[in-house]
């Protein structure tokens, strides 16, 4: 009798013992997906998935160009968080900021590296081998782009300027009367 | 988190108000669309990084030729819309194609540009595009030197000189932005103690 009350005991404990563990891990867990992330939503991303699901279908052209763009962002994340990243230790050894912004940090790093491979992995569907060069095409389209924002930077320009020269002349003449 | 979209006469939109861009969904698609557009010229090949071809390059070339040859025969509006065209060839190039290619062309384009708005007097055209210029291509004297020409024109003196001064400090050899202010200082020199 004694004895089958004790193996009840001990199997109750066990279980008894599973489930509070069970309970501290899953908080532990939330408690990390919870931690914000380090980028706002990946816009780019989201398209590319959209766009996937699409019907009617979306041509190959499409989907290669929104996924270009979803790399662009990638890289985009990828140079911003190298920069960071340098600030951020150094700011966390000299005990400036907590550890949990760190374990943010390297959290957010990590998303981005699946994210890459996710990229990669989805280019090559697409052709062969695009996997491999599809990061290199992207930087250079990321520092493109800055190039063409001049286009309108210009037109902008030409219009403030033009107003501003007006007023000068009209106070030059101004003064000469 | 999930995005709304369509595809409409081949392009994509938003599904709500079939926009390319829409402030309301706030959501924009016309990357998309003029990377897909530029795909499309391709056959949905996309060159090697760092490839580039030849027919835009040619285009914009032979465009160029045709502003250069308008401005030595001093038609100088014909050249402003020879280089335009040129300008906005150059910028329309897909994004893949190499920067440094694009930035080349553009600096000696706007560079012309601001020549021939300068032999027009249009003062604020010729200032914009030679900052264009400075920005594309900073060690370029002849940026600096246009800038000076438009803020001269612009009534902008002291600017104009200290444009010069930076000109010449890029490219301490130039003939004509050494004429150019020893001139200027001169003129307005004059002109500040009268």
């Amino acid at each position: 009798m004694g004895s089958v009350l004790l193996a009840i005991t001990y199997i109750g404990g066990w279980i008894l013992s599973m489930r509070i563990f069970g309970y501290f891990w899953k908080n532990r867990k939330l408690a990390i997906n919870d931690a914000e992330p380090w980028f706002p939503e990946h816009v780019a991303r989201n398209q590319y998935i959209a766009l996937l699901q699409a019907e009617p279908e979306a041509s190959d052209n499409q989907l290669m160009a929104a996924l270009l763009r979803r790399a662009m962002e990638d890289v985009v994340r990828v140079l911003s968080m190298r920069e960071d990243k340098q600030v951020l230790a150094n700011l966390v050894k000299q005990g400036t900021l907590g550890d949990d912004i760190w374990t943010q940090f390297t959290l957010s790093e990590k998303e981005l590296e699946a994210e890459i491979m996710a990229v990669i992995e989805e280019a090559n569907t697409f052709k062969e081998g695009w996997g491999q060069t599809i990061l290199q095409t992207a930087s250079e389209m990321v520092m493109h782009e800055k190039t063409k924002q001049l286009q309108k930077e210009l037109a902008v320009r030409k219009e403030e300027e033009g107003r501003k020269q007006a007023l000068r002349e009209e106070k030059a003449s101004a003064k000469a009367n | 988190m999930s995005v709304d979209l369509q595809i409409l006469n081949e392009k994509v939109v938003c599904a709500q108000h079939k926009n390319e861009v829409c402030p309301e969904c706030n959501q924009s698609f016309v990357e998309i669309n003029d990377l897909t557009r530029h795909l499309k010229a391709t056959n949905g090949v996309i060159p090697p990084p760092g490839a580039v071809l030849p027919l835009r390059s040619q285009q914009i070339a032979k465009m160029r030729e045709d502003g250069n040859t308008h401005f030595r025969a001093q038609r100088h509006q014909e050249a402003i819309t020879a280089y335009t065209n040129a300008i906005n060839i150059a910028f329309d190039r897909p994004l893949w194609e190499p920067t440094g290619l694009a930035r080349e062309e553009l600096a000696v384009l706007l560079c012309n540009r601001s020549a021939a708005y300068i032999a027009r007097k249009e003062w604020v055209n010729a200032y914009v595009d030679a900052e264009g210029v400075i920005e594309l291509k900073r060690p370029w004297s002849k940026g600096h030197f246009r800038l000076g020409r438009a803020l001269f024109g612009m009534g902008r003196h002291e600017e104009g000189i200290e444009a010069l001064k930076l000109g010449l400090m890029f490219d301490p050899e130039s003939a004509e932005i050494q004429k150019a202010l020893k001139e200027a200082e001169e003129t307005y020199g004059l002109e500040e103690d009268a």
